[in-house]
């Protein structure tokens, strides 16, 4: 009898910590999204209004930006230092690509990747359009997961808890 | 001067350009390497190399619009937008010093240059830094102790900003201080504050500053000995020197003239030269590629 206590229990532990995690995961997406959308707030004051140069704003968005942003900048400014020579949009796509903390699907990294070959060739004027569009549609991706995240967020645990109940049920 | 410093400073300048471009320059010869003054990119034309006795087209594939756009952001360090008032005025400053001259259609904005678009052409210049070529000149520049304000005369190319940024090392050295308005940052290439090349001990450098409004801050802040500047161009230029000299502070400046004569004849520097602010010419000339200056007096010679 114990022994099958024991089981139910472990068995309901490891549904319970999969459906935390699915929880866990909407709600570093949120965080993702918010801190790229703050990111590119910086991005655009410094590009249109203080002309910074790319490395050293790279530099600042590594340093001020929430995490994991910060970490994509970071990624941008070191491949900025060894790709040296290379358009701009090679690097910044390689750093997307290289920064798994992102956590975002396709759809939300395309913003990213288009912002990216605006970046570092045109004036003022056209990287701060190029910038004010894409957090314009990270803006909506955020929107979207948070309500994505109050929604289903202690579904996914209720979710988890209950399946392991179900199982432990099945199971005895 | 050592040819293998010449071909690193061939190497630092083709850094700025496309792998494509970089490898068609790589392919020229050592010594070609060590002699090229200029890289001269014309969209639709093959790629040329400026060495001392004309230009030299190489390769077989023609420079695109895009390879253009590619320098002007490698050398801006994809930072364009830093560069616009650079580029209003036809150039930008690569890392290591080197001035892209640029041409294309002119962005016009109330009667003034705004930027250009559509690139046609870029020259790349390779900055060299020719350590005591002005060790026989800086001391015909001082008279008891004093330094006598001069102006480096030679056309385009002779090696103007070479000399200017060796006589303010030299000048520095000895005990002038000397204050810079480097306004395309060429001569001291300033890096995170720190020059790249050798202006001296006694160097402040204020780069990437219209030039008149350098000199007036340099005048304020700094309290130089002499101040030196890069190619007096507009009447603006002339006024702050005016002023500057009014001020007892010795003057050091190029200007694009074959001679003191021709340099006469031209208003901007003739009222300059009238006044007398100018007190020594170090005309720059030019035999079979070698070069050779002269310093000379200019009281009486307008």
């Amino acid at each position: 009898m114990l022994t099958k206590i024991i089981g139910a229990l472990m068995v309901t532990a490891a549904t319970t910590s999969l459906g935390l995690m699915s929880a866990r995961q909407l709600k570093r997406r949120v965080r993702s999204l918010r801190s790229l959308v703050g990111a590119l707030d910086i991005m655009r004051s410094e590009i249109c209004t203080r002309l910074t140069p790319m490395p050293e704003l790279l530099e600042l968005l590594a340093a001020q930006s929430g995490e994991p942003a910060n970490i994509f900048f970071a990624n941008c400014l070191i491949k900025q230092r060894s790709m040296r020579g290379r358009p701009f949009v090679e690097l910044w796509l390689s750093a997307l690509k290289s920064t798994q903390e992102l956590e975002l699907n396709e759809n939300e990294l395309e913003p990213l990747t288009e912002l990216g070959s605006a970046l570092g060739r045109y004036d003022t004027d056209r990287q701060g359009e190029a910038i004010l569009a894409a957090r314009k549609r990270l803006e909506a991706f955020l929107q979207k997961a948070e309500s994505e995240r109050d929604r289903e967020s202690k579904t996914r645990t209720m979710l988890g808890i209950a399946a392991g109940v179900m199982i432990t049920i099945i199971l005895i | 001067m050592g040819e293998e410093y010449l071909i690193s400073r061939f190497y630092s300048a083709a850094a700025l350009l496309p792998q494509g471009l970089r490898d068609t320059f790589g392919r020229l010869s050592d010594g070609e390497k060590a002699l090229a003054e200029e890289f001269r990119l014309r969209a639709g034309l093959l790629p040329s190399v400026l060495l001392p006795e004309g230009e030299k087209r190489l390769g077989t594939k023609t420079v695109s619009p895009r390879d253009l756009a590619d320098i002007l952001e490698i050398a801006t360090e994809s930072s364009l937008h830093s560069s616009k008032e650079s580029i209003k005025n036809g150039f930008v400053t690569g890392l290591g010093g080197h001035r892209i001259g640029i041409c294309g259609t002119a962005i016009m904005k109330s009667g003034e240059i705004d930027g250009i678009r559509a690139i046609s052409s870029l020259s790349v210049r390779i900055a060299k830094e020719i350590k005591d070529c002005g060790r026989e000149v800086a001391p015909k520049l001082i008279e008891n102790g004093q330094f006598l304000s001069a102006i480096v005369i030679s056309p385009p190319g002779g090696g103007k900003t070479t000399l200017l940024r060796d006589l303010i090392r030299q000048l520095s050295n000895r005990g002038f201080k000397v204050a810079l308005a480097d306004e395309r940052n060429e001569i001291a290439a300033v890096r995170g504050g720190i020059p790249q090349t050798d202006v001296g001990v006694r160097t402040d450098v204020l780069s990437s500053c219209p030039r008149d409004q350098a000199v007036m801050l340099l005048l304020r802040t700094m309290s130089p000995d002499i101040i030196a500047m890069d190619e007096i161009t507009a009447p603006r230029d002339a006024r702050a020197l005016e002023s500057a000299s009014n001020c007892g502070v010795g003057l050091l400046a190029t200007a694009h003239a074959l001679d003191v004569s021709e340099l006469c004849g031209r208003g901007l520097y003739r009222e300059l030269l009238l006044q007398g602010i100018f007190k020594k010419a170090v005309v720059i000339s030019r035999t079979k590629g070698a070069r050779s200056f002269s310093v000379q007096d200019l009281g009486g010679l307008c």
